[in-house]
Order: C-alpha cells, then sequence, then structure tokens
C-alpha cells in the first residue's frame, strides 16, 4: 500500500523476481527485526515480498529503485505495529536491557536514543531510521512515503533533535 | 561532542541475519508465487495474505453459547428463535434427529465492524486489514445418542489442495480476498475443504469475530485462569501477573490470541518457543471455561443467552436452536468433553504442516466424520513449545 501509482503489470520474469529477493530478502529482515524482533520479521519480511510481488503492477522503476520501494512496503506493515515497537522503546529507556534482546548490554547513550525513539511520532520514527538504519536519501524517503522533501526534512530534524536533548540529559 | 546519528546506528546493530528457516519460508512462499505468473490458472486476488500479529484465536466461545441457546431450548419453545447473522454454506444433507453432528466453529480476524478511532487503535484499521481470515478452526463432534463431545483445534497452517489454487494453508480457504476456480474463499470454500481434504463432512458452521468473543466472555462473567509466572505478549497486549486472576472480554480476546507469549523468569523476558500449538491449547481451555460458565449462568430464563448467540455469531444458513439443543445436551451430560489438536508434523520450513502418518491421525479424523466411534488412545501428548502453561482456577 505504498502510494504509488498503478501502472499495468509488468511482464513475468522469474529470473528477475528470484534475484529481487536474493539480493533485498536480509537487509529487509534485519531492517525489521531492529525495529520489531527477529520473530516478527520472520512473518513480516516474508510479507514484504508477497506484497511487492502482488503490486509489482504498482512499481514505477522511473521512481527509483526496487530497494527503497521494499523498505516503504516494509514501512507500511512496521506502522501497523506502531504501538507495540514504541512500547518495546520504552520498556528499553526503563528497564536498560533490550527486551527483544538484541542489545545485551546497552550503553547508557544506547538507552538515551531508545528512550527518544519511545516518544517520537511514528511518522517521524519512520522517517529517521529510513535515513539512518535503511540508508535512504531524503528523496527517496520522500517517495515512498509520498511526501514532500521538505517534509521529510523536517521529520527527520525533529527526530534528531529529540535524540539530542535525550543524549544531552543523560550526560 | 554528541552524535546522536552514531549512537542510533549502533542501537540493535547486532540484529542477526535471518535464519535458514524463515529465509527459505519466505523464498518458498516468494518462489510460489512467481511460479503461479507463469501457470495457466488464474492467479488469486491476492493482497498481504496475512497479518502476522493478527492471527486472533476465537471461536471458543461459541460452543460456550451454543451451550447455553441449548438451555433455553429445554425450556422454551424455540422455533421462533431464529439466527441474526447467517452465511450460506451451500446444500447440505441434513444429519436426521439424534443422529451425530459435525460443527465448524471459526474464529475471524474481520476488521469489517471497525468505526471508531477507539477501535481502529485496538485492532487495525480495515483499510490495512481488509478481508477476513479464519484464525481459529476448531471441529466439534457431538453424538446426542452417546452425549459424548469431542473438540479437535485444526492448525491454520495444515497445508491442504485447494482446487483451482493447488497447495495452500487450510485458513487461506476462509481468506474472502482469495479466488480459486472462480470460487472465493469462505466459510462454504473451508467447509469443501475440510470434506475433501480430512474427508469430514461438516453440517453446520458458527463463526466469531473479536467484538463477538468480547461480548460472549463479558457477559458470561469473564474466565478465571492461572500462569505460573508473569507473562505478556507484546502483540496482543496480554499483560498478566502470576496467579488466579478474571479474564474479561478483552483480555481473554489477548489471551486466546496470543502466539507471542513471554514470560519473566530469572529477571528477563523469556519468550515462548513461537507456535501456533501453545496457543491451541490455551484456546481449549478458554472453550472449556466458557462452556462451563455457560452452563453454570443458565437459570430459570435462559432465553438472554440465546439472544447473546445470535447477536455474536454467524451461523450457516440450515442452523437452528434445535442444533444448539444438541450441542448443549451433549455438553452438559459429557462434563469430560475431550479437547485436542489434530496430530500434525512439520511439512515445510515455513512452519506449514501435514497431517502426522500416525495412524491414530486417521482415527480421530474417523471419529470426527461418524466412521469410528471411539477414539483411539492417543499418543502421549507433545507438551513442545508451551513454556508457560495456564491452568484454570
Amino acid at each position: 500500500m505504498t502510494r504509488l501509482e498503478a501502472t499495468p503489470p509488468r511482464t513475468a520474469e522469474p529470473d528477475e523476481f528470484t534475484a529481487v529477493f536474493e539480493q533485498h530478502f536480509d537487509a529487509i529482515h534485519r531492517y525489521v527485526a531492529r525495529r520489531l524482533g527477529t520473530e516478527a520479521a520472520d512473518d513480516l519480511a516474508a510479507q514484504v515480498f508477497a506484497e511487492a510481488f502482488a503490486n509489482r503492477g504498482k512499481y514505477r522503476s522511473e521512481r527509483g529503485e526496487i530497494r527503497p520501494w521494499l523498505f516503504g512496503i516494509a514501512t507500511n506493515l512496521i506502522r501497523r505495529h506502531h504501538r507495540r515497537e514504541q512500547a518495546a522503546w520504552r520498556a528499553y529507556a526503563k528497564h536498560g536491557a533490550d527486551p527483544l534482546g538484541i542489545d545485551a548490554q546497552p550503553r547508557l547513550d544506547e538507552v538515551a536514543v531508545a528512550k527518544a525513539l519511545g516518544t517520537l511520532h511514528a511518522r517521524d520514527r519512520d522517517a529517521l531510521l529510513l535515513f539512518v538504519w535503511a540508508d535512504l536519501t531524503y528523496e527517496e524517503i520522500g517517495a515512498v512515503l509520498d511526501i514532500p522533501v521538505g517534509t521529510v526534512r523536517s521529520r527527520i530534524n525533529r527526530a534528531r533533535t529529540r535524540l539530542r536533548s535525550e543524549l544531552e540529559t543523560m550526560r | 561532542m554528541i552524535d546522536e546519528l552514531e549512537t542510533l546506528r549502533g542501537v540493535r546493530d547486532g540484529a542477526p541475519s535471518p535464519s535458514e528457516a524463515a529465509r527459505a519460508g519466505a523464498r518458498a512462499a516468494w518462489d510460489g508465487g512467481t511460479a503461479a505468473l507463469v501457470t495457466p490458472r488464474p492467479l488469486p486476488r491476492q493482497r498481504a495474505v496475512r497479518h502476522f500479529a493478527a492471527r486472533s484465536a476465537i471461536a471458543l466461545a461459541v460452543a460456550a453459547a451454543v451451550v447455553a441457546a441449548g438451555l433455553i431450548v429445554t425450556r422454551h419453545r424455540i422455533d421462533s428463535v431464529k439466527p441474526t447473522h447467517v452465511v450460506a454454506i451451500g446444500p447440505r444433507a441434513e444429519p436426521a434427529a439424534g443422529r451425530p453432528e459435525t460443527f465448524l466453529l471459526v474464529g475471524t480476524d474481520s476488521r469489517a465492524f471497525v468505526q471508531t478511532p477507539a477501535q481502529k487503535e485496538e485492532f487495525g484499521d480495515p483499510a490495512d486489514e481488509p478481508g477476513q481470515r479464519s484464525d481459529t478452526m476448531v471441529l466439534l463432534r457431538v453424538d446426542p445418542g452417546s452425549h459424548r463431545v469431542l473438540a479437535v483445534s485444526l492448525p491454520r497452517d495444515l497445508l491442504v489442495d485447494i482446487p483451482g489454487c493447488g497447495s495452500m494453508k487450510l485458513d487461506a480457504a476462509f481468506n474472502d480476498d482469495l479466488v480459486c476456480g472462480g470460487v472465493h474463499g469462505g466459510a462454504a470454500l473451508l467447509t469443501d475443504i475440510v470434506a475433501t481434504e480430512l474427508h469430514v463432512p461438516v453440517d453446520h458452521v458458527v463463526e466469531i469475530g473479536f467484538t463477538g468473543f468480547q461480548s460472549l466472555v463479558d457477559d458470561l462473567g469473564g474466565i478465571r485462569v492461572s500462569f505460573g509466572v508473569h507473562v505478556r505478549d507484546m502483540y496482543t497486549g496480554l499483560d498478566l501477573e502470576p496467579g488466579c486472576q478474571t479474564l474479561n472480554g478483552t483480555q481473554a480476546l489477548s489471551f486466546v490470541r496470543s502466539r507471542h507469549l513471554q514470560g519473566f523468569v530469572d529477571s528477563k523476558w523469556l519468550p515462548e518457543p513461537g507456535s501456533d500449538l501453545a496457543r491451541m491449547v490455551r484456546e481449549q481451555l478458554a472453550l472449556r471455561l466458557l462452556a462451563n460458565a455457560a452452563i453454570a449462568r443458565a437459570g430459570d430464563d435462559p432465553a438472554p443467552l440465546l439472544h447473546l448467540l445470535f447477536d455474536n455469531v454467524t451461523v450457516d444458513d440450515h442452523f437452528t436452536a434445535q442444533d444448539a439443543l444438541v450441542l448443549f445436551d451433549a455438553l452438559r451430560n459429557d462434563h469430560e468433553a475431550t479437547t485436542m489438536t489434530l496430530p500434525v508434523v512439520p511439512a515445510n520450513e515455513d512452519g506449514s504442516v501435514s497431517l502426522s502418518p500416525d495412524p491414530t491421525t486417521a482415527s480421530v479424523l474417523d471419529v470426527l466424520a461418524g466412521r469410528r466411534a471411539t477414539l483411539p488412545t492417543l499418543p502421549p501428548g507433545s507438551a513442545t513449545g508451551i513454556a508457560y502453561p495456564a491452568t484454570a482456577c
């Protein structure tokens, strides 16, 4: 349900699809795992590709590469769980331990960042994490979230400010 | 100098690569989808096929309410009491009066009822999660003669052959986004597949959704369960301290939906090995408790309970209050109603399962279909994956 416009389905090229999976699955899985945990990622990463496949007619190569498009789909799926994600970040901050069990012994600055992530609006968190964890450009984030680049910039700035102030509080 | 982005890059940087099993499962699904492109059959109009956290599990309260409905019909004229919500399942041979009947209870995750922002927050937006999936399927065999009741949970990941679509998981047959050979998924297709794949003819269908389940539980006074440790599920919102407590409708719903249970042990949250089987065992407990509550609750004027049932569930177009009577009589007389999960073995690495080759599996299906009278001696129950058992209290 990325908001890219529909175009007629492309010709079926199974080899091409296989290559897409091989090339991007691990990165998508890892991104989801960092936000929702490994177990959730097992389900959700597969779902990203199922949805990409079902909506392949909506993918427009002139709008960008397939990688950001896949991260866009992942973001939409993750957003359905934003309250749980938020609760997990808050638990991380409260207990100083990662409830997903990924960070074994978080440093204090990581805990502070987790706390900030738990207070961000989902929209700001999406933009920030697509930028930092998925390494998308502002333009790519704008394209997959269907928002102007200026909006991407302001969301990321707002999120960064939040993180910084939490880190400063810690000192 | 603080660099917040550097710190953020380090957070959960050690997230592991996907396991081989997860990768292979997703790859198999992906290959199945791409392969379907080059086959001549029509591609199902399939969207995001399922939603990992929304695998709800509900059907159970149905039996309880059916029990309650049965109470009424024993004391009152029943012919005037008609179901409110009905789904067509096609022509069926009605069992003769007094003959055993087989009910299929289906818990559905349909969000079609969602209207208010609060409901969107709690259950998800129907725009994001269109259609319906069967998250819970229980076959219930009721014999009015012997007053025996057998409830068998069907794993939703059971691989079946759906004509026009090929090998799919059983719950896909209920998915109304799916079209196989021109037939939409739903109660009718699901009962057809249960008949052709499990060889169990289904006489009646009872469907229940999120809100129907909640209000049934609330109106029956909740269910009392106990965990040995503090448990939670980040996906369903379940959060229960150890010890005996009464779950209201909302808590009971998250109790039966939870497949990502964590227990607080040694100052750490430890996950229960992800397993649909553990969830089904919790479902069966809830089913028994609700049946008991309905029986205990029904007094001299059980009429409201019948209306409660028909307000909150959808039944097939052959279902009458007489059918509720059959179920009630049996449940009332069989205090040891047997609940179990259909024996299955892993099929693929994507979590799908197939019927266990053990001969007892066929015998269980024979009992459900009326080809055999008594259950075989079951192999010792495998408690695999049940880290934090819940008990009645």
